[in-house]
C-alpha cells in the first residue's frame, strides 16, 4: 500500500478533476449532514461526525424496478429488464464503518451464483474514498464489530486528517492508496511519499481513539443465542417500547431486506423491489393470512438474531458496523448496545 | 432531584404499591442527551428509574392498550387530550386507567438542536435555568430554550393536563400561547411546493405513524396490499399520498402532540397540514380535539344543520 500526504488544497484539484469525469457524492452540511452530489470541493464537509442517512441507499436502492412488462407489446417485448443505471462514481469522504458496510452487502449481493446485477454494477462503478476518524460520536460502537477509527476494509483510498490547519484549505491529510482502482482516481497526480513518523503518529491517533470506544457485549457469545436464548423472556423484556417502526432498519448501512411486488394496471406494469423491514408486523405475513412472526418480541429477536447469530452463520461477520445509527433514530429511544448487553447475560 | 421527580415517584410507589394499578408508565433516562425513554415501572424499583424534564416528548398514550389491565400514566396536557380521544373512540375502559397529569412547561425540539449545530450527534446536553448547553466534541452551544422549544409546545392552549386523576403541582406549566396557527404560504405554488420538499425527504420507516397514539388501524392502509392503496416505495407522489391521508384520518383528533415529528428520522415536517385540518374542524364544527370527554367527534355525527360550504366548484 502507497501511503503519500496531500494538502486540502491539493485534494480540491483532485476533486475538481472527478468531477469533470463523473459523479462525486460526498458529505454536505445542509441542516444537517447529509450525503449529496456535489459540483465542487467547497460544498464538502469534512469535518463531521457522520451522515444522516447511510450510503447503501446508492447500491441498493430504496426502490428499483426490476422489470417491465406489457401484455399488448409484441411477443419478443412482453417482458422487459430493466438496466442499471450505474454512473461512474466517487463516494468521497465516507466514514471508516460505511466503506465497512459495503464489504458486508457484497456478501450478500455479490455471492455467486446469486450475484445481484444492480449492485454488482453500481459497486463495480463507485470507488470509495474513506475519511478516517478523528472522533468518535456518541453512539459510535464500531470497534465492538471488527471496525475501527482507521479501519481500511471496502476503501480505495483512505484519507486521514493529520494537520487540522488554521483555515480549511490548509489541513493536510495522510493519503493511503489501497486498491488498484484507488491508484486510478490518482492518475496523473504526483503523490510525495509521507514519512514515516507521520504514519506513526496517525496509526498511534487512531489507536489511541479506539480505545476510547467502549467495548460491548461479547458477539461470539450473542452468536450463540439463537440456540441457548431462543425462547428466553429477555426478547419480551427489551422490546417493550419498540413500536415496530423501521426507523433503524432503513437507517442501518447493513439491513438489506426487501419485498417484491408487481405494479400492474390493464395488462401493463413493472415489477418492483422495495425496502422491507423485519420490525413490521406483514413482514412475514402469508398469503394465507398466518404470520409466523406475530408477536413484537419475535420480531425484535429476529432483527438481532439475523445481524449477530444467522449474517455471521452464513456471511462469517456480524452484519453490523458499530455506527449508532438505529439508536440515534429510534424515537423511542431504544439501545441496541443495552440490547446486546441483556441478551449477553442470558447466553 | 426536583420537586416535580420526587412526586411522581411518589405517586408511582403509592399506586403500585397500594395495588391501584399494575404499571406505571413514564419515562426514565435514554441512551442520548434529550431523548428519555419510555419506563413501565411495576415496581418500587421501576419507580425510583422515573424521570421528568423537556425531552419527554414522546406521548405514552401509545402504549395504554397493551402491557397490562391496569394502568397509570404521566400525562402532559396535550398526552391527556390524546387519552381523552382514545376514551371517546372506545379504546380502553376509564376505570382502568389513572391519568397523573404533569403541568408541561414545554418540550425541546430535538431536530432545531441538531439544526444549530449541523450535526445529528452531540454528546450532552444540560438545562440552565432557561438555557439549553448542548456540546459535541470541542464546541459547546448555549441555546435558549424559547428558541427550541418545539412549535407545537410555543403554541399549546392546554399546557395544563385538561383531564386527570391526580394533578401535580411540582411544575409551573407554560403561560397557554392564544393557540396560534402554523404559518402556510398562502400562495398555492409555494404551499405545494414546501409540501413538495417535506415529502421528498419521507423514507417511509412509519415511525410517525407508530408512535402516534391515535394512530392505530389494526391495519394501516399504507401496509395493505390487496389492494395496493399507497404504493410502499419512497417515491414523491407515494410519499404525498400517506402524508395526506394520515393528515386526513386525523382530522378532528390530532392534539398536536408533535410525538411524530420528534419520530421522524429525516426530519419531515407536515404539523401546518394537521394543523389546518384541526383549524377546519374548529371553525365548521365548534370542536376541539381532547378538550372535553362528553363533545361528540363531529365525524361521528351528523346533523342537518352540518355545514355544508365545503362543496364547492373550483
Amino acid at each position: 500500500m502507497r501511503r503519500g500526504t496531500i494538502t486540502r488544497e491539493d485534494l480540491n484539484e483532485l476533486i475538481r478533476r472527478w468531477t469533470a469525469e463523473r459523479k462525486v457524492i460526498a458529505p454536505v452540511r445542509r441542516d444537517v449532514v447529509e450525503l449529496s452530489p456535489v459540483g465542487s470541493a467547497d460544498e464538502i464537509a469534512m469535518d463531521y461526525s457522520n451522515t444522516q442517512l447511510p450510503t447503501k441507499r446508492h447500491f441498493f436502492r430504496p426502490s428499483e424496478v426490476l422489470l417491465r412488462f406489457d401484455l399488448r407489446a409484441a411477443p419478443d417485448r412482453h417482458v422487459v429488464e430493466a438496466e442499471s443505471d450505474a454512473d461512474p462514481t466517487v463516494l468521497f469522504g465516507v466514514r471508516p464503518c460505511e466503506a465497512r458496510s459495503h464489504t458486508l452487502l457484497d456478501r450478500v449481493f455479490l455471492r455467486e451464483p446469486y450475484c445481484d446485477p444492480y449492485y454488482q454494477q453500481r459497486r463495480a462503478n463507485t470507488a470509495v474514498v474513506v475519511l478516517g476518524c478523528t472522533s468518535a460520536g456518541p453512539t459510535c460502537f464500531c470497534t465492538s464489530v471488527g471496525g475501527g477509527p482507521n479501519d481500511h476494509a471496502g476503501a480505495d483510498l483512505f484519507l486521514t486528517e493529520i494537520e487540522h490547519g488554521r483555515e480549511a484549505h490548509a489541513a493536510i491529510y495522510l493519503l493511503d492508496v489501497v486498491t488498484e482502482r484507488g491508484a486510478s482516481l490518482l492518475t496523473g497526480f504526483d503523490l510525495p511519499e509521507a514519512d514515516a513518523g507521520l504514519i506513526e503518529h496517525a496509526s498511534r491517533a487512531a489507536a489511541e481513539l479506539a480505545a476510547t470506544l467502549k467495548t460491548i457485549a461479547d458477539l461470539e457469545r450473542i452468536r450463540t443465542a439463537a440456540q441457548t436464548a431462543f425462547d428466553d423472556p429477555v426478547w419480551q423484556a427489551i422490546c417493550l417500547s419498540c413500536v415496530g417502526c423501521a426507523a433503524c432498519a432503513f437507517l442501518c448501512p447493513t439491513c438489506h431486506c426487501f419485498d417484491i411486488q408487481d405494479e400492474v394496471s390493464g395488462g401493463r406494469g413493472r415489477r418492483v423491489r422495495n425496502w422491507d423491514a423485519c420490525s413490521f408486523a406483514h413482514f412475514t405475513l402469508h398469503a394465507s393470512g398466518h404470520n409466523p412472526r406475530p408477536e413484537r418480541h419475535q420480531r425484535c429477536r429476529q432483527r438481532i438474531l439475523h445481524k449477530f447469530t444467522w449474517f455471521p452463520e452464513n456471511f462469517g461477520a456480524a452484519a453490523c458496523v458499530g455506527c449508532g445509527r438505529c439508536i440515534r433514530a429510534c424515537p423511542m429511544g431504544n439501545d441496541i448496545r443495552r440490547w446486546l448487553e441483556a441478551i449477553g447475560k442470558k447466553v | 432531584m426536583n420537586e416535580l421527580i420526587r412526586q411522581i415517584r411518589d405517586t408511582a410507589r403509592r399506586l403500585l404499591e397500594e395495588r391501584q394499578v399494575e404499571l406505571v408508565l413514564g419515562f426514565e433516562a435514554g441512551p442520548l442527551p434529550l431523548r428519555n425513554t419510555p419506563c413501565f415501572a411495576r415496581s418500587a424499583d421501576g419507580a425510583d428509574r422515573l424521570t421528568w424534564d423537556r425531552a419527554c416528548g414522546l406521548n405514552l398514550a401509545v402504549f395504554l392498550d397493551g402491557p397490562a389491565r391496569r394502568i397509570a400514566i404521566l400525562a402532559k396536557g396535550c398526552d391527556s387530550r390524546a387519552i381523552v380521544n382514545l376514551l371517546k373512540e372506545r379504546r380502553f375502559a376509564r376505570e382502568n386507567i389513572v391519568i397523573v397529569g404533569v403541568p408541561c412547561e414545554g418540550m425541546i425540539d430535538r431536530r432545531k438542536v441538531e439544526r444549530r449545530l449541523g450535526e445529528t450527534d452531540f454528546d450532552d446536553a444540560r438545562f440552565e435555568g432557561e438555557r439549553l448547553v448542548v456540546r459535541s466534541g470541542a464546541r459547546t452551544l448555549e441555546l435558549p430554550v424559547a428558541e427550541v422549544l418545539r412549535d407545537a409546545c410555543r403554541e399549546c392552549a392546554m399546557p395544563t393536563p385538561v383531564f386527570y386523576d391526580i394533578l401535580l403541582d411540582g411544575a409551573t406549566a407554560r403561560i397557554p400561547a392564544a393557540g396560534s396557527e402554523a404559518a402556510s404560504p398562502a400562495d398555492r405554488a409555494e404551499r405545494w411546493q414546501r409540501f413538495e420538499a417535506e415529502a421528498a425527504k419521507c423514507i417511509r420507516c412509519y415511525a410517525c405513524r407508530n408512535v402516534c397514539p391515535l394512530c392505530y388501524c389494526r391495519e394501516c392502509c399504507a401496509d395493505q396490499s390487496g389492494p395496493r392503496w399507497v404504493g410502499p416505495a419512497p417515491t414523491p407522489a407515494d410519499n404525498q399520498v400517506f402524508l395526506l391521508m394520515r393528515a386526513l384520518h386525523l382530522a378532528g383528533r390530532c392534539v398536536d402532540c408533535g410525538a411524530c415529528i420528534e419520530a421522524c428520522p429525516v426530519g419531515v415536517d407536515v404539523r401546518y397540514l394537521f394543523k389546518r385540518m384541526e383549524r377546519e374542524v374548529r371553525e365548521r364544527f365548534g370542536y376541539e380535539s381532547g378538550r372535553a370527554l362528553d363533545e361528540k367527534p363531529p365525524l361521528a355525527g351528523y346533523g342537518t344543520d352540518d355545514p355544508e360550504d365545503f362543496i364547492t366548484d373550483v
